[in-house]
């Protein structure tokens, strides 16, 4: 049933990216044609197109993202998905992981459509060059690189979750009330917000504050670059495994137990 | 085992109560006319069966469970609302329902589509409201569910069009199936009914067979219901 319900999102928001990838990449062909050419751009007017292109895309994504679980499983087309032969939990993972996914695509094709678009400025051996030059200056073995690939990944992944599932959260949570709701909903992103950053300083005060009890200085000294390092990812992934779980579980109650289409 | 089973259901919203303690039974077979005034709590109670709504208190059991994955498989449910997505084209419609359903019957919804002339190839956006309520219709009924539950199923479609879904209704339950229609057009549908159940303010004011009422009343479905709900 997940993989079905995937399919259709697949579609019902490919509909609006692979036309956007497209466009963007040929456009970017096209220019990078026409700098061999010699119709050069300036770097600062490269740089601006580039920052444009990804502020662009991200807000696309947050569009369609909020877009695909409040019209289709808040408004009238609820009353489709919602009789569907399954429970909220398909319902919300299918709508997660394909907002993920095209969220991580969109990344790499921004990512290739700048880089096409610079290839006739860039020395792709010197970029090779300085890659490696910065893992030699990096004073970790081979395995604590991979290591921390692997939790700046994880971080990546477990952060986009949990972006995603505050913003479902806060339009589940308009179920609440009849009138107002998508007033309601940016109420709750603003009060969730607020209160993240509150108990993440009171975090950080309180890691500080005991620290200091066991003299802060003396064991900032004892640690090495790479366990102060692990300290740090280990703390922020399961703050956001956390996070994800609660936003998950209030969307689930939500639609479960709350929910009241008009 | 009966099809659908409530149980002193209750629903509130805030403060006001739109069902007050239900208890009802169909059983397979029956065509059962859910009427009532606006507000009485018909769409209430239908959206409790779907599992749309959770009561308040009481239970509603569909073949003997409770709302859940299990009876949305075998409940058919049209609502008043139109659900189609707008960037879809009729056939993806069929194919969408093909997918989720197991009971679709995929000929006879392009057969129902073949009769009333709506092309598979049209987008949904480009279709008047009262053609995208009969694909509705179509899809829901083309399913071999054990309940269809029917929110006000001609209330936006012309009389002519009327008779032609209510025919389509009667036609194609197949006889282990029930169905209940919620409506307050009882004219238009009084002939294809087996019982009524009349609310009003969300309790049951009447639950018979339409042969019943109209030998206890001497009068038809809609001159009781005008009498039992006079304003």
């Amino acid at each position: 049933m997940l993989g079905k319900l995937m399919k259709y999102e697949f579609l019902a928001m490919g509909r609006v990216f692979i036309p956007l990838f497209g466009a963007l990449l040929l456009v970017s062909i096209v220019n990078s044609i026409l700098g061999h050419f010699g119709f050069r751009v300036s770097a600062g007017i490269g740089i601006a197109v580039s920052v444009i292109l990804m502020v662009g895309i991200a807000v696309i994504v947050l569009i369609l993202t909020l877009q695909r679980f409040w019209t289709n499983l808040l408004t009238n087309e609820g009353y489709l998905m919602m009789t569907l032969p399954t429970g909220p939990d398909n319902l919300i993972l299918s709508k997660l992981f394909v907002a993920t996914i095209w969220g991580f695509a969109s990344a790499v094709v921004v990512t290739v459509a700048i880089l096409i678009m610079a290839i006739s400025d860039i020395d792709l051996s010197s970029i090779h060059n300085g890659i490696r030059y910065m893992f030699s200056q990096i004073p970790f073995t081979s395995h604590q690189i991979t290591l921390l690939i692997f939790q700046f990944g994880l971080m990546l992944v477990l952060g986009s979750l949990a972006n995603t599932l505050m913003l479902y959260a806060c339009m589940a949570l308009s179920m609440l009330v009849n009138k107002y709701r998508a007033l309601v909903s940016f109420g709750a992103f603003i009060g969730i917000t607020t209160v993240l950053q509150i108990i993440m300083t009171i975090i950080m005060v309180l890691a500080i504050r005991s620290h200091l009890i066991m003299d802060f200085e003396s064991y900032i000294h004892s640690l090495t670059a790479f366990s102060g390092i692990q300290i740090y990812t280990w703390i922020t992934i399961v703050f956001t495994a956390i996070l994800c779980a609660l936003f998950y579980l209030v969307t689930r109650y939500m639609l479960k137990r709350r929910l009241n289409l008009q | 085992m009966a099809i659908l089973n409530c149980n002193e259901l209750r629903k509130s919203y805030g403060s006001k109560v739109a069902l007050n303690g239900i208890n009802l039974t169909i059983e397979p077979g029956r065509i059962v006319g859910l009427l009532g005034p606006n507000g009485s709590g018909k769409t209430t109670l239908i959206k409790i069966c779907t599992g749309l709504l959770t009561p308040t208190s009481g239970q509603a059991l569909i073949n003997g469970m409770s709302p859940g994955p299990e009876t949305k498989a075998i409940v058919s449910f049209l609502p008043e609302a139109t659900y189609l997505n707008s960037w879809m084209k009729v056939s993806h419609m069929l194919s969408f329902f093909k997918d989720f359903y197991s009971d679709f019957n995929l000929d006879k919804a392009q057969d129902m589509l073949r009769n009333l002339g709506i092309s598979e190839k049209d987008a949904l956006r480009s279709l008047s409201k009262g053609t995208k309520e009969k694909v509705q219709l179509i899809l829901v009924m083309a399913r071999e569910a054990k309940l269809y539950l029917l929110d006000e199923p001609i209330g936006g479609v012309d009389p002519a069009a009327r008779d032609y879904i209510l025919n389509t209704i009667i036609k194609n339950y197949n006889p282990d199936a029930s169905v209940v229609i919620s409506t307050h057009l009882i004219y238009d549908i009084e002939q294809v009914l087996d019982d009524v159940i009349f609310l009003k303010n969300g309790e049951i004011a009447l639950s018979s067979s339409v042969d019943d009422l109209r030998e206890n009343h001497g009068m038809s479905v809609d001159a009781y219901f005008r009498e039992v709900f006079r304003c």
